[in-house]
């Protein structure tokens, strides 16, 4: 497809109302990179999308300014971006699985399938113009590319899939699935206990998505008393184990949902999920 | 307010041409100065961008003091956000501007359909709406929005405005996908011409 064909698909209009996948965004954005022809027609389209939206405009209250500006200082700008998703890499205590690898397995394969996806686009626009020798020779070496790309994913998945399948059939881990409680019908997460190593990982097969504000948290229940086992996101793959504290004699598994980065003890009417270790 | 502060007003009210139209050596300063935390950027950034991201917001989330929180999360996330802005992502004012929709739309959803109901109609537009005042800047913008179709705007807005997808248009309107795409293609290439000055 040339820069005029992809044009044409009108996708760069739905961009610019909102209207596209994040998949979608990322690719007009990457083209976009690529096609002055096609960073030019976008270009047109977000000017006159932002001279109508423009026609819209109310002056806020005058109060609001010193209020809105304050609130802006106060939370202050985040880092530069020099990885992807390394903003929440320092909030978690999750510790990567395989503790060989030198990175996060997950976020390897993440940032291949980005890559992958990147130069899948740019490839199958190329391949559309291999006209010349040199730019079939290009093709050839995208082609390669994309291929180890794919490869080394392929591999980061299975090296996380292995570690994940010996932890669960260690004849030490036990399985206690946590349980729905009260409105929370359909939460489920999983704790695998290894009770001879003291080691706990978390699968979370079902838990709503939570405000910003708020996190999980995982709470071993030792002798009555709650135990804090570590906060988590719930938006990981639900194959995936986290490893969360280790824990030496549990009766019962829960996890609640607090504020960010957890609290010491756990807010009861926030419960999402129980189990119990069976004797 | 006086005469003079009303007209000082509408100054802020179209975002100034270096910033809406390819005048790629202002905005990249601009940004850079933001981007390094700049207080008085910050400043001018609230200044020249409220009114704008406050009226969009205030089309989609209709209750004035929510519309007023709603802009108060916006700024603080496009502040945030900011080192995270490159111009690969488009114009800085459409950041924003997507920041601004969907947060409102989010609200929106957040809070149910009774907020929803509460939305000016779109038919009645800000025009009719007798706390906004018309003036001479602003006159000039919305006479070029009158240029549009209605039916044509009545699609736009719901895609801007209300988050619907071409599918779910289709859907309201009881119309074919089909012709709601041609007819967004045709609005869009409309509005550059209605609105761009080249």
């Amino acid at each position: 497809m040339s820069p005029q064909e992809y044009i044409e698909t009108g996708i760069l209009e739905r961009f610019v109302l909102g209207d596209v996948s994040d998949q979608e965004r990322q690719q007009v954005q990457c083209m976009s990179k690529i096609y002055p022809e096609i960073r030019a027609e976008m270009e047109q389209l977000e000017s006159a999308m932002g001279e109508y939206a423009s026609a819209f405009a109310q002056a806020p209250p005058d109060p609001l300014k010193t209020k809105v500006l304050a609130a802006m200082a106060a939370a202050g700008q985040d880092a530069p971006k020099v990885t992807p998703n390394n903003k929440d890499a320092a909030e978690t205590p999750v510790i990567p699985i395989s503790k060989a690898s030198t990175g996060n397995p997950l976020w390897l394969a993440a940032a291949s399938l980005v890559l992958l996806a990147m130069l899948g686009i740019v490839y199958v626009y190329l391949s559309g113009q291999v006209q010349t020798e040199t730019d079939r020779n290009l093709a050839l070496t995208l082609d390669k590319v994309h291929l180890q790309a794919e490869i080394n994913a392929a591999k980061e998945s299975t090296q996380q899939l292995t570690s994940e399948l010996a932890i669960v059939n260690d004849t030490a881990t036990r399985r206690i699935q946590m349980k729905g409680v009260g409105s929370h019908t359909a939460s489920l997460a999983t704790v695998y206990w290894n009770t001879t190593s003291t080691e706990a990982y978390l699968s979370v097969n079902n838990l709503p998505a939570p405000s910003e504000e708020q996190q999980y948290q995982l709470w071993a229940i030792v002798e009555g008393v709650p135990v804090d086992l570590g906060v988590f996101d719930a938006d990981s793959n639900s194959l995936s184990l986290q490893a969360m504290k280790g824990v030496q004699n549990a009766q019962a598994f829960a996890v609640t949902l607090e504020k960010r980065g957890g609290s010491p003890s756990p807010n009861l009417e926030q419960l999402y999920v129980l189990g119990n270790v069976e004797a | 307010m006086s005469v003079a502060q009303k007209w000082e007003k509408n100054l802020y009210l179209k975002p100034s041409p270096p910033m809406n139209n390819p005048a790629h050596s202002d905005e990249s300063a601009f940004v850079a100065r933001l981007q390094s935390g700049d207080a008085k950027g910050m400043e001018e950034l609230y200044d020249r961008y409220s009114p704008a991201l406050f009226g969009v917001i205030s089309r989609i989330v209709g209750d004035s003091e929510l519309a007023e929180d709603v802009l108060q999360e916006v700024f603080v996330k496009i502040w945030k956000n900011l080192p995270h802005y490159d111009a690969s992502k488009g114009r800085l004012f459409t950041w924003m501007m997507n920041i601004a929709r969907n947060s409102a739309i989010d609200m929106v959803r957040l809070k149910g359909y009774k907020q929803a109901q509460k939305v000016q109609s779109l038919d009645t537009a800000v025009y009719t709406d007798p706390k906004s005042e018309p003036n001479i800047s602003e006159i000039g913008v919305r006479e070029l929005v009158e240029q549009l179709q209605p039916e044509q705007r009545k699609i736009i807005d719901l895609i801007y405005f209300k988050g619907y997808t071409q599918s779910e248009v289709s859907k309201t309107l009881s119309l074919p996908l089909g012709t709601i795409k041609s007819r967004v293609r045709i609005a869009m290439r409309e509005m550059r011409k209605v609105f761009n000055l080249f």
